[in-house]
């Protein structure tokens, strides 16, 4: 059912209000506010002309291309689910609305509500046999049944197996046998129940002689019993042995219950809502989680961080934690795949990183498979063309599994070359005036996994690759002279200048080194030419400043006072933009402070707007003339006095 | 506080109270008023009826009173009004004029800028001064000082009436022709007065708007032309002096224009700061902390060397005198932000007035409290630069005395003994590690192992002894571990080392420090997610 074509619109032109709603959508598909208004639109529309739109298929395609787009966006709205339902029962009928329930139920499986309602729909309307309603329990059961208020499930759960095996059958028991152990809100009432209930049963039924966990064996060690034969004990040892151990339950998920109160009664939202978690949520949940990794098992940890994850799936952080929870207990690989592909790829933005790196790391180190750990960072680097951090990581990937690890540095460096030369080329088009040469010619790639790299890199990330050259040459194979060698080929590229991770490493290198002639030349170059931000720019004029203060001779110092003057004007946050002289270098396209002088005085302080010129009197009195040393004072002569009045230009009109 | 002569007088109890409290809590103002109040009337007798100092009191209620004053104005310089009303009382308590004229220049040498000071000072010039040379002498050093303040109209007018009343008409009209070029709050008052005068203008007056070199080049005018010699001839020659009067009208008109273009600049600043004088404790809105940074950076744009290439004209002093009234007035109400001060001293440096930015610093540090030490540190950083190693060392020193932990004293103290002596920097660092050890600074300085690494020339072996030896100790410090790592991974590249360093911080026992290590040891370990 879930249609994807993007229906015509016209079907809908008779309902205006329907119409424009859904016109706003289209425009701001990202505003939730907008959504909620058109699927309450929706509704009123279906209601007041149910024939009318039941009898469209048009605009009952618009209808589910609607919910099925929000709901494909926001799978755990689980009252938009609830109208979709409702609505799709209006229009085509049960079948058509249990299928919905259906694919609600697979899409928000931690939802409690969509379950109850997704099995009542089957038990009301008999659309199942009595055996796959209990399988429908239980599934339903294992993914709900341990939240703290998942009682509902339960009672519908007893009530049906009540009327269907009866008070007392084995089923029905079993179900109280399961329920004694949770920490649920309402654990009392049924601890209440199994009281009465048991009396029915016989002990094998009660405590199957296979049973086998800690509170059994503690209370057979304290009754002194030895094994579970209960052949072998008489009826008073039998009754006492059922008191205790039930108790012994009782105390645990009392117990259990109380410590988590704590918690469930402290989280303000349960349901997701397409807006951040408060704080003081943010925290009770992760706290929540480490109490339940201490203290509960594995299950019920599970199940608190698929819970969790209704109202966080949109936090990366959240998602990394629980996979590696799972990864560290379990040994589920689908299940940790599974998570993996839900949080990428329906929750979590492509700018979040680091799980993608998780995952790639997964496939690389626990399943083996490089290739796919490779495909994955491929992926990301496509998907963020202005990170450097992704190169590097594919780069490091790739020489890690490279058997030959010499033509790898080869072609990360002609890979670099290559985007330079033709950005060189690029550049000689547009600019004719200031032609660079290009000597050298592309290089061909060998390396097919470096080739494919190549294809998806920019003038930008690429400087990664120079990096990850340097750092090999110089961390791992610890020459520093080719170290230096690679550095130094590409100081003048002009893709290097915006490369924030090329400077950081070279002024680190250097630093290292103690080459203080380098740094020098480096800091020189990229006051005047560095195109990184302003940050990252004065952050090494600063360290720079701070390693000659620290390293240089008194004469060095002496003879760059000036400069390191000048460094410190350009990174304090206190300096106005006239003093930072470098910037407004920076800022010029021939490197001319003065234009920029020029700029800074015309916009007046005001950088949305340029007034041409300012009056001044050209002929200024001097002041510090005393008022007697001064005869009859000349007249004045003035500049642009008549511009006094000129409109200010604003920018936005210049478009 | 001190006051040497208490053993002469006995004060009442309440005031020994006040004063013990003002001695314990020296920067709450209101407690100085407080003290300033009980002893302005100590003299009195019986609570009911308060009798204040008077020129016949005895003496020693007057040094008190005149001691009180001075501690006050040690601890809170930049309360203008009271530097106003210390002086004016001791000169009502009969003092000396001398001695009252340098508590006014006191004043002035803090608060140069201060118009309400100038005010005062220029008030009592004129009342104990009957020279007029020496009452001119003051209303110059006012126009001077305070002359391009954006509310300088309170001295104008006072320097204005003066040569009103004493008849000296050439001063008046010279003043005049300055001020219409200053752009101020009560700007166009001057310029209609100044027209008033040129429509007035006689045979004698003219010559006070034109002279005679220009009167020739510009109007191709002599005074001759303008005399009266006849009837026929004075018909003609009364046009002439009109239409120079109308000539000279409208270039002054433009003078009009180009100082009303500027005050209005200038009031878009000037009307959001509203809150003008010092307020000690009172925290400046952020509105008009910005305010007061836009406009500094809006004045010094007129600054800038491509506007004013000559130093010395007119323009360029004029531009200078705006900016320095604005900045200086700004540290008067914004004295307590080391932000302005800094600002202050950078335009300094930025025209290599090194002597200057460190006078401007040292003012910051003695006015501010510099919790963040960014005042002393830049005033250090600029004595090294200036090759002043002792006042650099001296400087560190004094911080160090006042805040024995701060870090950053520390690694400048260590900057400056390593190019004394190289040899001893592993020493002071291990000295300091084993002085903070135990404390709660200990993490702190737990950054000297990452600092150490900064300088090139120190002996690696010995920096991996040091390392070595706080092993142990230090196996759960964040700062160490990274030192650790950095050093054997860039510095001393060695494998295995580094290896025990990453393990190191796999096992940190604390938590958030296994966290943060972990993502700096990232590229090097493959279980960084796992």
């Amino acid at each position: 059912m879930a249609s994807n074509d993007r229906p015509k619109l016209v079907c809908i032109s008779r309902y205006s209000m329907w119409l424009t709603l859904q016109k706003e959508v289209e425009s701001e598909p990202e505003d939730f506010s907008k959504w909620t208004k058109l699927i309450d639109e929706i509704e009123q529309q279906v209601a007041q002309n149910t024939n009318e739109i039941s009898s469209s298929h048009d605009v009952k395609k618009v209808i589910h291309y609607d919910f099925d787009r929000l709901l494909g966006r926001y799978p755990f709205l689980s009252q938009v689910w609830k109208q979709y339902v409702t609505i799709e029962y209006t229009l085509s009928g049960l079948e058509s609305s249990a299928k919905v329930l259906e694919r609600a139920v697979k899409a928000f499986p931690q939802s409690l509500d969509l379950w109850l309602d997704y099995i009542n729909i089957n038990i009301t309307n008999k659309l199942l046999p009595a055996d796959g309603i209990r399988s429908l329990f239980q599934k339903a059961l294992k993914l709900v049944g341990r939240q703290f208020m998942a009682h509902p499930i339960w009672d519908l759960y007893i009530e049906w197996e009540e009327q269907n095996s009866g008070h007392n059958s084995n089923e029905y028991l079993n179900i109280y046998l399961q329920i004694i152990w949770i920490p649920l809100y309402e654990y009392a009432r049924y601890f209440e129940a199994f009281t009465d209930l048991r009396s029915h049963f016989t002990i094998g039924d009660l405590i199957p002689e296979n049973t086998s966990n800690t509170v059994l064996s503690n209370v057979l060690d304290q009754l002194k019993i030895n094994g579970t034969n209960w052949d072998e004990l008489d009826d008073e040892k039998l009754q006492t042995l059922i008191d205790t151990y039930f108790k012994a339950i009782f105390a645990r998920t009392q117990k259990g219950t109380n410590e988590r109160w704590k918690y469930e009664s402290a989280i303000t939202r349960l349901q997701f809502e397409p807006k951040p978690v408060s704080d003081e949520d943010f925290k009770c949940w992760a706290d929540y989680l480490d109490f339940e990794e201490q203290n509960g098992d594995i299950e019920q940890i599970i199940c608190l961080y698929e819970r969790c994850l209704i109202t966080e799936c949109q936090y990366q952080s959240v998602w990394m934690r629980y996979i590696r929870f799972l990864i560290q207990n379990t040994t589920n690989e689908d299940k940790v795949l599974q998570c993996f592909n839900n949080a990428i790829d329906r929750f979590l933005l492509k700018t979040d990183l680091k799980i993608r790196y998780m995952f790639s790391k997964y496939y690389e180190l626990k399943l083996h498979d490089a290739e796919k750990a490779e495909n994955i960072l491929l992926e990301v680097v496509k998907q963020n063309p202005a990170e450097y951090e992704p190169v590097g990581r594919i780069f490091r990937l790739i020489y890690r599994h490279a058997k030959d690890k010499d033509i790898i540095i080869k072609d990360a460096l002609a890979c670099v070359m290559n985007i330079h030369l033709d950005m060189t080329k690029k550049d000689n088009i547009s600019n004719p005036r200031k032609k660079r040469r290009v000597d050298a010619s592309v290089t061909e790639i060998k390396s097919a996994k470096l080739a494919n790299l190549t294809h998806i890199l920019n003038f930008k990330n690429c400087s990664q690759l120079v990096v990850e050259v340097g750092k090999i040459y110089w961390l791992d194979r610890h020459s520093i002279k080719e170290t230096r060698e690679v550095l130094i080929k590409f100081f003048n590229f002009r893709i290097m200048r915006s490369s924030e991770p090329y400077w950081l490493f070279f002024v680190k290198f250097e630093m290292c080194e103690g080459n203080t002639h380098n740094l020098t030349n480096i800091v020189n170059y990229i006051k005047f030419y560095s195109e990184m931000s302003i940050t990252v720019t004065n952050t090494i004029l600063s360290e720079y400043n701070s390693y000659m203060l620290k390293n240089g001779t008194t004469e060095q110092i002496s003879n760059i006072s000036r400069e390191l003057i000048r460094n410190t004007l350009e990174c304090d946050m206190e300096s106005s933009t006239a003093m930072k002289h470098f910037l407004k270098a920076r800022l010029d396209r021939d490197l001319n402070e003065k234009a920029v002088n020029k700029r800074l005085i015309s916009e007046n302080g005001h950088p949305s707007g340029v007034a041409e010129a300012r009056p001044l009197i050209s002929n200024q009195i001097d002041y510090e003339l005393g008022i007697s040393e001064l005869g009859t004072a000349p007249i004045p002569r003035f500049s642009q006095v008549e511009r006094a009045n000129a409109t200010v230009r604003f920018a936005h009109q210049d478009e | 506080m001190s006051f040497e002569f208490l053993d002469q007088i006995e004060f009442p109890q309440k005031w020994l109270l006040t004063a013990k409290k003002v001695i314990n809590n020296k920067r709450d103002l209101k407690l100085w008023e407080e003290l300033l109040l009980q002893t302005e009337r100590l003299p009195t007798k019986d609570g009911k009826n308060p009798v204040t100092i008077s020129e016949s009191s005895p003496d020693i209620y007057k040094r008190v009173l005149y001691a009180v004053y001075e501690n006050l104005l040690e601890q809170f310089p930049f309360c203008e009004q009271y530097w106003c009303d210390y002086a004016t009382q001791r000169f009502q308590l009969g003092e000396d004029s001398l001695i009252v004229k340098d508590i006014f220049k006191k004043g002035l040498q803090c608060l140069k800028k201060s118009i309400i000071l100038w005010e005062c000072y220029l008030k009592f010039v004129m009342k104990t001064s009957c020279s007029s040379e020496n009452i001119l002498n003051a209303f110059e050093q006012a126009r001077i000082n305070v002359g391009h303040h954006y509310y300088a109209h309170v001295i104008y007018d006072m320097y204005l009436d003066y040569l009103r009343r004493t008849n000296n008409r050439k001063l008046y009209h010279r003043l005049l022709r300055r001020i219409i070029e200053i752009p101020m709050y009560q700007y166009s008052k001057y310029f209609n007065e100044y027209l008033r005068l040129l429509q007035n203008a006689d045979l004698e007056t003219i010559k006070y708007f034109v002279s005679t070199n220009e009167l020739n080049t510009v109007f191709n005018l002599t005074w001759e032309k303008l005399l009266p010699t006849g009837d026929k001839v004075k018909r003609q020659q009364e046009p002439e002096l009109t239409n120079l009067k109308k000539k000279l009208k409208k270039i002054f008109t433009d003078i009009f224009i180009v100082t009303q273009y500027h005050s209005y600049q200038m009031w878009d600043y000037e009307r959001d700061l509203k809150q003008p004088y010092y307020c000690p404790g009172k925290e400046l809105t952020v509105k008009e902390l910005n305010t007061w940074n836009r406009y500094l950076d809006y004045l010094e744009l007129y600054t800038l060397k491509d506007i004013s290439k000559d130093k010395r004209s007119g323009v360029t002093k004029f531009h200078k005198a705006l900016l320095e009234t604005a900045y200086e007035r700004c540290l008067i109400c914004a004295a307590d932000y080391p932000f302005f001060w800094i600002k202050y001293a950078n335009l300094k440096l930025n025209v290599a007035k090194i002597d200057e930015a460190k006078h401007i610093l040292m003012r910051g540090l003695s006015s501010t409290d510099d919790l963040d030490l960014r005042l002393r540190m830049r005033l250090i950083d600029i004595e090294i630069l200036s090759g002043n190693k002792k006042k650099a060392r001296d400087l560190v020193v004094e911080g160090l005395t006042a805040n024995h932990n701060s870090l950053g004293l520390t690694l400048k103290f260590i900057q400056l003994e390593h190019t004394r002596d190289s040899q001893s920097t592993l020493k002071i660092v291990k000295m300091k590690l084993e002085d903070a050890k135990g404390t709660s600074f200990e993490t702190q300085f737990d950054f000297l192992f990452r600092e150490i690494l900064s300088y090139a020339d120190i002996d690696r072996t010995e920096v991996a002894a040091l390392f070595k030896q706080y092993e142990a100790e230090k196996k759960n410090s964040y700062h160490y571990i990274r030192g650790l790592l950095d050093f054997y991974k860039c510095y001393k590249q060695d494998r295995e080392n580094y290896k025990h360093a990453l393990e190191l911080a796999t096992n940190c026992e604390n938590i958030n420090v296994r966290k943060q290590l972990a993502r700096i040891a990232s590229d090097d370990t493959d279980n960084e997610f796992f």
